[in-house]
């Protein structure tokens, strides 16, 4: 049984100022999905999150339900992992920042679900990348995002703490009702935990997997230039 | 570890009863005095600055948090340099024919006026460039144009004038009165109420234009409204007391640093606490030796180590 759609993306046009990156987008975004968008740089990963996002150009028009965690946020001394996620609830908090009762719970839930709470009062300047990223992630579900965007939640992140993230990602799919759309390099390992894939392909063309193997195999492949092939690709990727 | 609310109680009441010290001592420096001398030359000197450091502070704090670089202050935006160019052109341009009196009120005013001419440019600036980094490249390279000008004239007026213009730009807590007192206090209310209002603002900005902007924060307004509460503040402090740097600068460090945290619902009125102190103690000590020093050459000798300490220890908060 196909899970509930979420959100149906059709005929998406990207791009910014007046250069055009990509057209034609379409792809649903359906309960339990965890999309790994891949491409080359500067194929549209970032652009397309962002217009997902409701970023796009000088528009900024939020979807209620759909959180984007940014690639590379500065881990600002003087902050506590908790102050950050009350810091991020911004359209949420009181004029000096302070949270509601009910959102203090959720972000309590939170910090428990994603098994972050011996770090809770830590200073973020003193987390690992890692953890920092799982951060962000908390203060997608206090945000109550169902669908979660992130870009290269996994960039220059060591083995351990990249397992780790996209362990995460794939347990926060698993929650009723919650997607993951991320955007990474890490072919290999998001291969492992991404349900399907979606790929800006070396023609040019956007392309979105099904939930099978040899399909999201397909898929990663379109993102290489064909003078390469998938010859190219090393064997053990699959 | 961070500050509990137990050990941050501590720390205000140390900070409040060394401020109040330092005051007193500053006040009665120089032995007994005649209420006159009390009311009229003391008092005023201590309170202007009192307020003109925590009025700098507030200013730099904002400027570091909205342009996220740990040296910016007030006069990184061409505040000063605007306010310098307004007092050279009323004392060079006005000539020496009128009294000391009248020459002092031009010259708060013409600095004033060039302060917010200089903040009303970096406003227009900020609307178009859309990042912290083209805004703050762009705040410098005003400051060097407006300097550059100042140059000029100084290179082309006669020996009073400069003299005249030199007593202004090396910077004095003694030239305000009690009308000039109301206006800083006044401005500092202004100052304060922006502040508070744009604290989660100034928080969230720390993270990232990217950030804010994905979490709902309007970034634009946020730094509109902090450069706007830090323009007036300057500008008023610069035009009766001179361009007096480093306090906007290393006081939200020490704030931060004290209180274990950038949240500026505790760095607002921290760094107001520090840049007072800051500014007591230049006072101080430009009064020790036989003949008044300029105000912000002690305040240079007090902010230089703090700021090489900051520089050497490595990280800071706030970063």
């Amino acid at each position: 049984m196909e899970n509930r759609i979420l959100h149906s993306i059709r005929n998406l046009t990207i791009g910014y100022g007046d250069k055009l990156l990509c057209d034609g987008i379409s792809f649903d975004i359906c309960e339990g999905d965890c999309l790994m968008l891949c491409g080359a740089n500067g194929s549209g990963k970032t652009t397309l999150l962002k217009s997902l996002a409701g970023l796009s150009g000088q528009q900024v028009c939020l979807p209620e339900d759909i959180v984007m965690i940014p690639a590379r946020i500065p881990k600002v001394a003087g902050f506590t992992l908790r102050e950050f996620v009350r810091i991020s609830c911004f359209s949420r908090s009181d004029m000096s920042g302070r949270l509601s009762p009910v959102m203090e719970a959720a972000l309590g839930n939170a910090i428990d679900a994603l098994d972050m709470s011996h770090l809770a009062d830590r200073d973020i300047s003193t987390l690992s990348d890692g953890e920092f990223q799982k951060a962000g992630l908390v203060s997608a579900l206090v945000r109550k995002a169902s669908v979660i965007l992130l870009d290269e939640p996994t960039a220059f992140l060591d083995a351990e703490n990249r397992i780790s993230v996209l362990k995460t990602l794939r347990e926060i799919c698993d929650r009723k009702g919650m997607a993951v759309i991320f955007s990474t390099h890490d072919l290999h390992d998001g291969l492992k935990v991404c349900t399907k894939v979606l790929a800006f392909g070396a023609d040019g063309i956007f392309r979105c997997s099904s939930d099978s193997i040899s399909s999201m195999n397909d898929t990663v492949s379109t993102i290489f230039s064909s003078s390469r092939s998938a010859a190219a690709i090393p064997q053990d990727l699959f | 570890m961070k500050r509990t609310g137990h050990d941050s109680t501590y720390i205000w009441g140390a900070g409040i009863g060394i401020l109040i010290m330092l005051a007193c001592w500053d006040l009665l420096h120089g032995g007994l005095a005649s209420g006159q001398v009390l009311w009229h030359l003391r008092t005023p000197r201590v309170l202007t600055a009192l307020l003109a450091g925590a009025a700098l502070a507030l200013a730099g704090t904002q400027m570091q948090s909205v342009l996220r670089n740990p040296l910016a202050d007030p006069y990184i935006m061409g505040v000063s340099a605007g306010a310098s160019l307004g007092a050279g052109l009323a004392t060079m341009l006005g000539g020496p024919d009128t009294s000391g009196a009248i020459q002092g009120i031009t010259i708060a005013a013409a600095a004033f006026i060039g302060a917010l001419g200089a903040s009303a440019v970096i406003l227009l600036a900020s609307r178009r460039f859309r990042t912290a980094s083209s805004l703050l490249i762009f705040g410098v390279m005003l400051g060097f144009i407006v300097n550059a000008l100042v140059s000029v004239l100084q290179f082309t007026s006669d020996a009073e004038s400069l003299k005249m213009f030199y007593s202004w730009s090396a910077g004095s807590f003694s030239n305000a009165g009690w009308n000039e007192i109301i206006i800083m206090s006044l401005t500092l209310a202004v100052g304060i109420i922006i502040a508070r209002n744009n604290s989660k603002g100034l928080d969230i900005i720390m993270f990232g234009d990217e950030f804010a902007t994905m979490s709902g924060a309007p970034v634009q307004k946020i730094r509109l409204r902090a450069i706007l509460g830090c323009s007036l503040m300057t500008a008023t402090v610069t035009s009766f007391c001179g361009p007096l740097g480093f306090v906007g600068i290393v006081a939200p460090h020490i704030a931060r640093g004290i209180f274990r945290t950038s949240s500026h619902r505790t760095v607002i009125p921290a760094c107001m606490l520090t840049g007072a102190t800051i500014s007591l103690t230049a006072d101080l000590l430009s009064h020790m030796g036989k003949n008044p020093l300029p105000a912000a050459s002690t305040m240079a000798i007090v902010g230089v180590p703090v700021i090489l300490y900051i520089l050497l220890k490595g990280r800071g908060y706030g970063e």
